[in-house]
């Protein structure tokens, strides 16, 4: 049994909203493990929560519940001083690779700057080191004099990651790595995030909302809906056979890039509510095609749908959990649903 | 006849630099392709490739220094570049009407929606403000949006991104246009939502007998909401034809590269290396635009290559592409 490396428990993080006393649920008790070496995807639409736990795993931000042990230590509470020798072992690599990056440093000073914060190396045995990192994200040499101006979004990327590496961390958090990137740039990051991470065993948590490229790297998903964890599984079992309702119909609302591919889309109504006024019970009941009078109750519990993979729906119990099956008969009570919670938003 | 005719057409950028030589930015390269009705065209390519520039082109929306140098644009028969702004405005907004990318950048934030779509109806059409406003929320039903008519009171700044984009899509449509321009229609909403706006356009192309045009980066779109579609690299279209066909039979070495970097192809069969930085549009390579990148170039890309034929209405603008690759499938870089 391998230790995890990173373990979540019942992780919250609330924000103040724009008006007084207007509180953002922004994550509702998350619990994960991360294990060495394993690359766990984050999938879930926007205000689902992902970047926010991204954040709260690097201690950008302040959790306002629950623990985050790393290694032997939570960290969920621990001062900024505390936090600091422990960041070289945390890294985080942002969407915008333009905006993460000082623009008056060169890029051999950005990539350097880390080694000097986290290493006593003297200066030549610095530069050495950053001509290595720099090899290893196969970034030319030459750009090191550069400032960030002159690369391309790609190599930004690659710099960013090279950043990442530089204090050999075990755990980096990808938020949306590639999604500034071109198709054919982006194979490229994919590829060598998935090079280093076979290398070095770092363990990723990679957060993105376009699930095929999630698909690829992931070895297990968690789906996100409003701040919690609805499914949870090896990443071929959630692709293959998804169990909650709304990992269903996000799964199936994916194009992949292949014509001869027959869809099956299942349509959901409506859009994903504010994360003030969260619904009652569980989150995605007011979308939900098969919703039924004990889910606004509370939020189901994550019940097991086979090997190590879990969904929170309360139709798991008796297997009527396939969105496919509810479609027909209950389309006009949705659109009335959808109307309600319109009227909720903006009232 | 096409609806509509883009032929050969040449947008450049021209700007002076500080010893006031003129420098040309050469964005669109000679391009050409036509829409037809009940047909959604799908426009795809890299950033910088000339996908935005191009709809910006037709729809006469260009600003300086950018300005069309040569080409033509017809719609219904109609020559479009030269055209002055009153008689181009009697065609765009009405007949020919385009969906802008960021949705909620879009919509005057200083109007509600209802009153947008009375404008966007009276400016064209001699009719009562009363007939306009019960038009604009038949139309918001029409695209999907609850309770229409609260929605026509609301404020720009009210609208989630899916429900600004759907306005937009209503303001395109009030006037009953016969082509439809999707400038990145779906580009940073959720994929849920995409689903619900793509089906949208599907369906009303197909019941009103339209033509649209969709210009995206998402390949996943393109296989599935459009009928053919265009590959743009360098402000050049270098593939065209069904999108069955070029998806599994692509020509170009780039289109080639393009489709095996989708997740799916690498679980398939690994990386291959295609990176690489666009070509610099003031000082494009002679020959082939692609020549830098391509693995497989010889001296012939020295020289333009032709359009050629492939079988069906695909083309590949490649002098190899009714070659087989070298290896049989995707070039890669070693």
């Amino acid at each position: 049994m391998v230790e995890p490396i990173l373990q979540v428990r019942d992780l919250v993080k609330h924000f103040a909203g724009n008006r007084p006393g207007e509180i953002i649920h922004a994550v509702n008790k998350v619990s994960f493990d991360l294990n060495p070496g394993e690359t766990l995807g984050l999938v879930g639409e926007s205000g689902s929560g992902k970047s926010t736990i991204g954040r709260c795993v690097v201690r950008l931000y302040r959790p306002t519940a629950g623990s985050i042990r790393f290694g032997d230590r939570d960290i969920s509470t621990i001062s900024e001083g505390q936090m600091r020798p422990l960041r070289k072992e945390i890294q985080i690599v942002f969407q915008d690779p333009y905006s993460a990056l000082n623009p008056r440093m060169k890029v051999g000073n950005l990539i350097g700057e880390l080694v000097k914060l986290h290493s006593d190396l003297d200066a030549p045995a610095r530069r050495e080191r950053v001509t290595a990192l720099a090899a290893r994200v196969h970034l030319n040499a030459d750009l090191l004099t550069r400032y960030p101006n002159e690369l391309s979004g790609g190599q930004l990327q690659r710099v960013c990651i090279a950043r990442a590496l530089a204090t050999n961390p075990k755990v980096i958090v990808l938020d949306e790595p590639t999604s500034s990137l071109d198709l054919s740039v982006r194979a490229g990051i994919l590829e060598l995030l998935g090079e280093l991470q076979r290398e070095t065993g770092v363990a990723m948590l990679f957060i993105s909302h376009d699930l095929e490229t999630v698909q690829l790297v992931s070895h297990r998903i968690l789906v996100l809906y409003l701040g919690s964890v609805v499914e949870d599984g090896p990443a071929e079992a959630v692709f293959a056979k998804p169990a909650h309702p709304y990992a269903q119909a996000l799964l199936s609302a994916d194009l992949p890039p292949d014509p001869d591919v027959v869809l099956d889309r299942q349509i959901l109504q409506g859009e994903v509510p504010g994360p003030v006024h969260l619904p009652p019970g569980c989150p995605f009941a007011p979308r939900c095609p098969l919703s039924r009078e004990d889910c606004t109750r509370a939020m189901p519990p994550l019940a097991s749908v086979g090997a190590n993979h879990h969904a929170a729906c309360v139709r798991i119990a008796d297997g009527t959990n396939d969105i496919r099956s509810a479609h027909a008969s209950t389309g006009g009570d949705i659109h009335k649903k959808f109307q309600d919670q319109f009227v909720r938003r903006t009232t | 006849m096409s609806l509509l005719e883009v032929r050969n057409l040449h947008t450049h950028f021209v700007s002076h630099d500080l010893n006031n030589r003129s420098r040309i930015a050469k964005g669109l390269n000679g391009v050409s392709f036509e829409v037809d009705k009940g047909e959604i065209v799908g426009i795809v390519g890299e950033t910088g490739a000339g996908k935005s520039l191009t709809a910006m082109s037709i729809m006469g929306l260009l600003q300086p220094p950018a300005r069309i140098v040569e080409g033509s644009v017809r719609f219904d028969g109609n020559e479009l570049v030269g055209l002055g702004v009153d008689d181009l405005n009697r065609i765009r907004g009405t007949e020919l009407t385009m969906i802008v990318q960021s949705p909620l950048t879009s919509l005057d934030p200083l109007s509600r929606v209802g009153k947008q779509l009375v404008r966007a109806q009276r400016e064209h059409r001699n009719m009562s403000s009363d007939a306009a406003w019960r038009a604009g929320a038949d139309m918001l039903a029409t695209v999907g949006i609850p309770d229409a008519e609260r929605r026509m009171r609301a404020w720009p700044h009210e609208l989630s991104g899916g429900m600004a984009q759907r306005i937009l899509i209503a303001l395109a449509l009030i006037n009953g246009p016969r082509m439809l321009i999707a400038d990145e229609p779906t580009t940073g909403l959720d994929v849920t939502v995409q689903a619900q706006i793509l089906d949208l356009l599907k369906n009303l192309v197909r019941d009103r007998d339209m033509a649209a045009m969709i210009i995206t980066h998402d390949l996943g779109v393109v296989a599935h909401y459009c009928t053919r579609m265009c590959v743009m690299f360098a402000g050049s279209i270098i593939e065209m034809g069904p999108v069955r066909q070029v998806f599994n039979d692509p020509r170009h070495p780039y289109t080639q590269a393009l489709i095996s970097s989708t997740p799916k192809r690498i679980a398939e069969k690994g990386y291959s290396q295609i990176g690489g930085p666009p070509p610099n549009l003031y000082d494009l390579p002679e020959g082939c635009h692609y020549r830098d990148r391509c693995s497989r170039a010889a001296d012939l890309c020295r020289t333009t290559p032709p359009l050629k034929n492939v079988g069906g209405n695909h083309v590949a603008m490649c002098h190899f592409a009714d070659k087989e690759a070298a290896d049989g499938t995707v070039t890669s870089h070693g």
